[in-house]
């Protein structure tokens, strides 16, 4: 079955940790974006439209409402080809103590979190996602 | 007693309102002034009462109340009597005897300032109230920020790692080379983010030392302004420092000068795109002052009276405006007075900022 390389959008303002996500992720075969701070992560994900976006909470710039702008743009995302319109899954990804993650994920309705430094973790819940909104 | 020798006594004593009437310990009755001089005032009263025994004239039941009881409780006692009665004495004992008279009036005005000094109370208590949530959220803040600020250094370290060995193993040198030194640099700033928070923590239990000696601070302030030059790296800034034209050599903790100064110059550095830092030094009295100015983005007003708060910049939990910790100025106003100095932060916004920190000499410890 001919599948395409799925693509993951990483959205953080440290370049250091988009760099090594990316290093990461594209040693798995994942085709991932970057996209560095808050301002105009909107505009990215709209072109790009990947299949899951992992999301730095920590960001300069990054106040409620621009999140909440994100979010709204992950979950209006046009149905490729006719197919069942599908949210993109929103994964944070920071440096927070987990419980501060799953607080958010709750509040936010997310997805799921991953905790930076978790690369077992990082490799099997990007995996597991891209597999659960693989067409 | 008779009626004649008690009325007698509350005619020389005009401040007399009653008398208890004992018998051994134990109060018999009350004898109130209004109650006796009106019975002896009406006809006859006089000759009927003068020279019986003054039980005859005195109420046998006066409410009678424990000294160990609340005033809340006598007072609402005292008040319920039928109103002819209300402004009699109230008796109070101790086990059946006889401890003394209390006026209900007197009763009244001590419940009314137990009332206000409750209300005032209340208010301080419920202001303290308020401070401590205040400080305890604001705690709550602090910690999650100190948390996410040495996790994600120590988290890039990780992944840094992970991808240097990664690389290390496909034997792809430069990218080993590339990842180990993002690597010391993570560490670096781990390294310099653990130091603030441990000074902080010093400076907030009181452990943080002087160590005073004698120094010269025009060569420490030049030194300073060479870094801030490398900081500057390559942007169009030009680092310039203003000195006395002596030497200035003067008592006190070089090392926290240092850190208070390589604070300040760095963050002139930062917020400054292109233009000009300055550090210029001075003489005042028998100390100093070393401003530190720079022609940057300046600060808003708003930003500039919480400046010297920890971890200011996140005040609003999801916005950052700026890069670093926010804990540099809240160290070095602590250790600037710590030194017996001052900081303090001038700005115009847009137009740049200067930081003068005052230096007094710290005097040789004298018996």
């Amino acid at each position: 079955m001919a599948r395409q390389q799925q693509s993951v959008l990483v959205i953080d303002d440290d370049a250091t940790h988009l760099y090594l996500t990316r290093t990461l992720l594209e040693d798995d075969g994942i085709q991932v974006h970057t996209h560095q701070g808050a301002f105009g992560a909107t505009q990215r994900l709209k072109e790009l439209e990947p299949d899951l976006v992992l999301l730095d909470v920590n960001m300069p710039g990054l106040s409620g409402e621009a999140l909440a702008r994100i979010l709204q743009r992950a979950q209006q995302r046009r149905p490729a080809r006719g197919a069942e319109p599908r949210p993109v899954p929103i994964v944070l990804y920071s440096s927070n103590d987990e419980d501060t993650l799953r607080q958010s994920v709750i509040d936010l309705g997310l997805s799921g979190y991953v905790c930076k430094g978790d690369l077992p973790g990082l490799r099997h819940r990007v995996r597991t996602f891209l597999g659960a909104s693989a067409p | 007693m008779t009626v004649r020798q008690v009325a007698d006594r509350f005619f020389q004593e005009p401040e007399l309102e009653a008398v208890a009437l004992l018998e051994g310990d134990r109060a018999r009755g009350l004898v109130t002034r209004p109650k006796l001089l009106l019975k002896l005032l009406r006809n006859f009263g006089y000759e009927l009462f003068a020279r019986r025994p003054v039980l005859r004239v005195a109420n046998p039941e006066p409410l009678r109340v424990e000294a160990t009881a609340p005033l809340a409780e006598v007072v609402e006692r005292a008040l319920s009597r039928p109103r002819a009665v209300v402004y009699d004495e109230v008796v109070v004992e101790e086990d059946g005897r006889f401890r003394g008279l209390i006026s209900v009036r007197d009763l009244a005005l001590q419940q009314s300032e137990a009332l206000a000094a409750s209300l005032a109370q209340r208010e301080v208590a419920t202001a303290r109230a308020a401070e401590l949530e205040r400080e305890g959220a604001m705690r709550t803040r602090f910690l999650a920020h100190v948390t996410h600020e040495l996790r994600s250094p120590v988290n890039a370290i990780i992944g840094l790692a992970e991808i240097a060995r990664r690389a290390s193993a496909k034997g792809q040198a430069e990218a080993v080379e590339e990842r180990l030194a993002l690597l010391v640099s993570s560490a670096a700033a781990l390294r310099g983010i653990v130091g603030n928070v441990l000074d902080l923590s010093k400076m907030d239990a009181g452990k943080m030392e002087l160590v005073p000696e004698r120094f010269d601070l025009s060569a420490l302030a030049a030194e300073l302004g060479a870094t801030a030059r490398v900081l500057a790296g390559q942007k169009p800034v030009e680092v310039d420092v203003e000195l006395p034209p002596e030497p200035l050599v003067i008592r006190s903790d070089p090392q926290k000068v240092r850190q208070i100064v390589l604070n300040l110059a760095g963050n002139a550095v930062k917020f400054t795109d292109r233009g000009r830092v300055v550090l210029a030094l001075s003489r005042s009295g028998d100390g100093a002052v070393l401003a530190v100015r720079d022609s940057g983005i300046g600060i808003r007003p708003d930003d500039l009276a919480r400046l010297f708060v920890p971890f200011r910049q996140c005040e609003d939990a999801r916005v950052r405006r700026h890069e670093g910790t926010g804990l540099g100025l809240a160290i070095a106003r602590s250790m600037a007075e710590l030194l017996g100095g001052q900081l303090t932060a001038e700005s115009v916004h847009g137009r740049g900022s200067v930081f003068t920190l005052t230096i007094p000499p710290i005097p040789e410890r004298s018996a």
